[in-house]
């Protein structure tokens, strides 16, 4: 019972966290002059102490399928989630937007991309996400570099016009009662590959405690209305 | 345990309040299961491609966009304009309120005394009122302005900037077809095999088409793509061909083409001799020259061998026999793209047909990938431009000023008195500016210009000439609607706060003859108001001011509108405005002139649940309304007579035929030459739309693309002794800016070339472009005249430095 109580409160902490989150995303993602390579603040917080382990993992401890010995590769929620999160959001207009480039690009063609987007890589504390879609071959259609082509192309510009733009925030996903699956706060349109960014090499906040299932959404019902637009 | 409903939706409430409290809500707070964002339908606002988006709206805000996977253009994904394309609502400096020049500043006025300016300028000079309007207005607005300039003042002059823009691909249609617009649409774009960009580069102009056509290549299709360009482009790493051909030399790639097709006899007989005729240039010119028999077009096309073509393109003669092989197979379906290439050229009617000829002459036409189909860059160039015919010489419906059997039926649809449109067409767009740019006493006679929806002081060629002396003369007066502030603007007397986009209903009409609408969702910010709105309260303004012109022939005034109980609606008064769908009331008004050219358009509540539809919409005997693929093809185009697999109705010849011509190859009107030793080409790039005036707004976009720059192949930066980044002074007799060159950059032009894209308001390359056009269309040449580059002089003023420079 305690536990529960514990997971209840941890469902409103992560709310409230990824509202500001969202906020700070949002004045990061927005404002300011010329292109700086992305280092974005991390808000100072009170130590949140020991994290419990997320829902699905005690549900994943108490699962047949673990104690028949297949690796499950479960993985604690991060004590760091917020610094975690903030370059996601601050990539990104809206929840649902297609995130910017932090780095440069040349040609913009796709194997240029999926040499490291492709699977996804984890190098030295930089972290190329695999694509949630698949078929997808120009890139920079919907992927724009967060800077020109080179650097002294954007000292010439002019200053920026200020955009009051208040992005939709995902307030993350629900769940219909203790114990159960939490819902999908978007959209799984162009968002397939759940691993791209719920994998093992996921953001840590982000990451599932059972990346050995595959059939997401068997157990994770897409929230109606946060999960976006009606489909087809 | 057995949960049931009840007990299940307690706690689900029970766990959204706990979120709730999370967040810093009040736990007391119903729990909201929608999330507060509602969902709904609207074209893109940026290019012509017309994909759709779904806005999301919450609290009178966007705040969010998503692709509709409901629309068969895009099929559920955007281009990273589209996806940013809410926040174009949200730059800080919205226009709000209407701006007066007084004093050489712009000072606030009410909408009341705007209306009255507007009203005694035309009443002063009704002949020399002239409007500048755009394929950017929805349908109700062009159709309104349309009605007010030629059915209200007797005034034709008015001109869209589609005339900058697409306007030798409708000369091109009408010489080869008798009738505008493509017969295909991007259904070709899924069953072509080949694929050839003509001068043009859908990987950053037309996105969503161009994915369209490679992600087929992701699961496992073949298509050939050909990349047929003056310089490397985003789209060129696509291509399985690159063809580089000399400036103005496209004509002649298209020629080699027809040469082939005749010499290797794989020229598609049957369906030649059964549906096309042959045209050669007239003396004097005219858009429909003179008829020509086979053997004379087998003669005049003899001269331009492999070899010839490549002697004067540069194209390599294996590779035009390679295009003459792809032509001359009948197991291939080949699609031709273009779209500023071909149409801003001094030749632009002729190369469009050049390029309808190679479809024509080899049979790839008609049937599904088989197809010349040209682009528009704005979202209702084909709509309002074209369709509603806001150009100088057109009337709704295809009909033309100059034919007097279509004044009349325009005037009776308008239900007015006999006589009253001008029998003379009106300035199209360079000559509007040149009359506004002189000084009326050496017989400029354009003094009152009003500007909807686009922004001419950056876009029109040679600005020097044709815009600024215009805002420089006190006894013109330039009115403009806009959005935000911009190069036009700045010049204008007097400034209208728009609304924009999703702030008000709409209707666009996309490149594949596709009619689509959508709903106001949120308010414009503060006092902007509807452009179609401006309008009608412009003409009641005059018929307050008591022009008869107002009136039609019962008296009535030209917009008058009534409810379903038939009563008048004001909806010139802008808090009546809202009460009625004024878009509704134009639109149906507006669909019976679309029959006379077979473009039938469906009634606007067939358009609210659909995700537009493709004209020809013919309504099917049990009620519903069909769309029309591939128009003039039996299988589905409902207008071609029983039984026909082919059937061009509006043959220019008026027998059936489409026609093949047969054009020379003749100079540009400037080349280099020793002191202007470069061509300069312009154009755009991915993450701007155009002047930029909303994606330089919105930050994603402007971090990608945030200036001009002008590119150059290494060789000539090398000789000219310029590093990558220097800035230099970019040249023509026209005029000259300084620019930051980048050197294999987002393309790559050849040794003699130059690129500078168009986008940038704080660098206008427009004051250095010609503006010599098509004598057919009237297109200016915006992609190649001479110019020169220059170190700037170590005594200029520095730029600002950059961090690492």
């Amino acid at each position: 019972m305690a536990r529960q109580e514990a997971g209840g409160r941890l469902v409103g902490v992560v709310a409230a966290v990824g509202v500001v989150i969202a906020g700070i995303g949002l004045v990061t993602g927005t404002s300011g002059g010329r292109y700086e390579p992305v280092v974005p603040p991390v808000v100072a917080r009170p130590d949140p102490g020991p994290v419990p382990p997320a829902r699905s993992h005690a549900e994943l401890e108490s699962n047949p399928w673990r104690k028949r010995g297949v690796p499950p590769g479960l993985v604690a929620a991060s004590a760091d989630g917020d610094g975690e999160l903030a370059p996601r959001e601050s990539r990104r207009a809206f929840d649902g937007a297609p995130p910017t480039i932090p780095h440069p690009v040349s040609t913009g063609s796709a194997g240029e991309c999926l040499a490291c987007h492709g699977q996804g890589v984890v190098l030295g504390g930089r972290r190329a996400s695999a694509l949630p879609h698949a078929e997808l071959a120009s890139c920079t259609q919907c992927h724009a570099p967060e800077q020109a082509g080179f650097t002294r192309l954007a000292a010439n510009a002019a200053a920026e016009v200020g955009n009051d733009w208040r992005g939709f925030a995902s307030e993350g996903g629900s769940i219909a009662y203790d114990g159960a699956p939490p819902s999908v706060p978007h959209a799984d349109w162009m968002r397939e590959n759940c691993d791209a960014c719920h994998g093992p090499g996921g953001r840590a906040p982000l990451r599932t405690s059972h990346p050995g299932r595959q059939s997401c959404l068997q157990c994770h019902p897409l929230a109606a209305a946060t999960a976006g637009p009606p489909g087809p | 345990m057995e949960l049931d409903r009840r007990s299940f939706v307690k706690l689900t409430a029970m766990a959204a309040a706990t979120a709730a409290a999370g967040s810093g809500e009040t736990a007391d707070a119903a729990p909201d299961p929608q999330a507060g964002v509602t969902w709904d339908k609207a074209p893109c606002r940026f290019c012509g491609t017309g994909c759709h988006v779904q806005v999301g709206v919450k609290q009178g805000r966007v705040v969010a966009v998503a692709g509709d996977r409901k629309a068969d253009v895009n099929r559920g994904l955007l281009c990273v304009k589209g996806y940013h394309v809410g926040l174009a609502l949200y730059g800080e400096d919205r226009l709000t309120t209407p701006l007066l020049k007084q004093g050489g500043k712009h000072v606030p006025i009410s909408w009341d005394r705007a209306l009255d300016v507007i009203a005694e300028r035309i009443l002063a000079d009704p002949g020399g009122f002239a409007i500048y309007g755009s394929g950017q207005w929805t349908i109700p607005e062009g159709y309104a302005a349309q009605k007010l300039m030629k059915a209200g003042l007797s005034n034709n002059h008015i001109d869209p900037n589609a005339r900058l823009c697409m306007a030798s691909a409708v000369t091109g249609f009408l010489a080869t077809y008798g009738v505008d617009e493509p017969a295909g649409c991007y259904d070709d774009l899924d069953a072509c095999d080949v694929l050839i960009n003509w001068g043009n580069n859908p990987a950053e102009m037309h996105p969503i088409l161009f994915s369209r056509v490679i992600d087929r290549r992701s699961r496992g299709e073949e298509v050939t793509i050909i990349d047929l360009s003056t310089r490397r482009t985003r789209s060129t790493g696509y291509a399985n061909h690159y063809l580089e051909f000399r400036p103005h030399t496209d004509l002649a790639v298209a020629n080699g083409i027809l040469h082939l097709l005749i010499a290797n006899d794989t020229w598609h007989q049957e369906f030649v001799e059964q549906h096309c005729a042959f045209k050669a240039d007239s003396e004097p010119p005219s858009l429909h020259g003179r008829s020509i028999s086979f053997e004379e077009f087998k003669a005049g096309i003899a001269e331009w061998t492999p070899e010839r073509v490549e002697e004067v393109s540069g194209v390599p003669a294996r590779d035009i026999r390679m295009l003459g092989d792809l032509f001359g197979r009948r197991d291939l379906r080949i699609t031709s793209l273009w779209c500023m290439g071909m149409n801003q050229h001094t030749r632009g009617t002729a190369i469009n047909t050049l390029v309808h000829a190679c479809h024509l002459l080899s049979g790839h036409f008609g049937r599904p990938g088989d197809a010349p189909t040209s682009l528009t860059g704005q979202p209702s160039a084909c709509g309002t431009a074209r369709e509603v015919g806001t150009l100088a010489h057109l009337l709704p419906g295809g009909r033309l000023v100059e034919n007097a059997e279509h004044r009349k039926q325009a005037e009776e649809i308008w239900g007015l008195p006999a006589g009253r449109i001008r029998d003379k067409m009106g300035y199209h767009t360079v000559k509007m500016f040149e009359q506004w740019s002189k000084p009326a006493a050496e017989g400029g006679d354009v003094s009152t210009l009003w500007v909807q929806v686009t922004n001419p002081g950056q876009t029109l060629p040679n600005r020097h000439k044709l815009f600024d002396p215009g805002v420089a003369d006190p006894d013109k007066f330039l009115i403009v609607s806009d959005v935000y502030p911009t190069a036009t603007t700045v010049g204008a007397d007097l400034i209208l706060p728009s609304a924009m986009w999703v702030e008000k209903n709409g209707i666009f009409g996309n490149s594949e003859r596709r009619t689509q609408q959508w709903f106001k969702m949120v308010d414009p910010p503060g006092d902007a108001r509807d452009d179609v709105w401006q309008v009608i309260a412009v003409a009641r303004r005059l018929h307050e001011k008591g022009h008869e012109g107002m009136k039609d022939a019962s008296g009535a005034f030209l917009f008058d509108v009534r409810d379903a109980s038939g009563e008048a609606v004001p909806v010139w008064d802008w808090k009546r405005f809202r009460d009625f769908n004024v878009d509704r009331a134009l639109f149906d008004e507006y669909r019976s002139f679309s029959r006379l050219k077979h473009k039938d358009l469906a009634p606007y509540d067939v358009y609210v649940k659909a995700r537009g539809l493709r004209w020809p919409v013919v309504e099917q005997p049990d009620g519903s309304w069909r769309e029309t693929r591939f128009r003039f093809s039996g299988f589905d185009d409902p207008y071609v007579a029983e039984g026909k697999e082919f059937d061009f109705y509006h043959s220019p010849t008026k027998d059936g035929r489409a026609q093949i011509w047969l054009r020379p190859v003749d100079p540009p009107p400037e080349s280099p030459d020793a002191e202007w030793p470069l061509w300069l080409c312009t154009g755009r790039v991915l993450e701007h739309w155009h002047t930029a005036s909303m994606t330089m707004r919105i930050p994603p976009l402007r971090r990608a693309m945030p200036n001009a720059y002008v590119e150059m192949h290494r060789d000539d930066a090398r000789s000219l002794g310029v590093d990558d980044g220097e800035v230099v002074v970019v040249e023509t007799r026209r005029g000259s800016i300084e620019l930051p060159v980048w050197i294999g950059g987002r393309g790559d032009p050849p040794v003699g070339t130059l690129f500078v894209p168009f986008f940038d308001e704080d660098r206008l390359i427009n004051d250095l472009t010609l503006d010599a056009h098509d004598p057919f269309s009237k297109q200016p040449d915006f992609k190649k005249c001479a110019a020169r580059v220059r170190k700037r002089s170590p005594f200029a003023e520095p730029l600002r430095e950059g961090a690492d420079g």
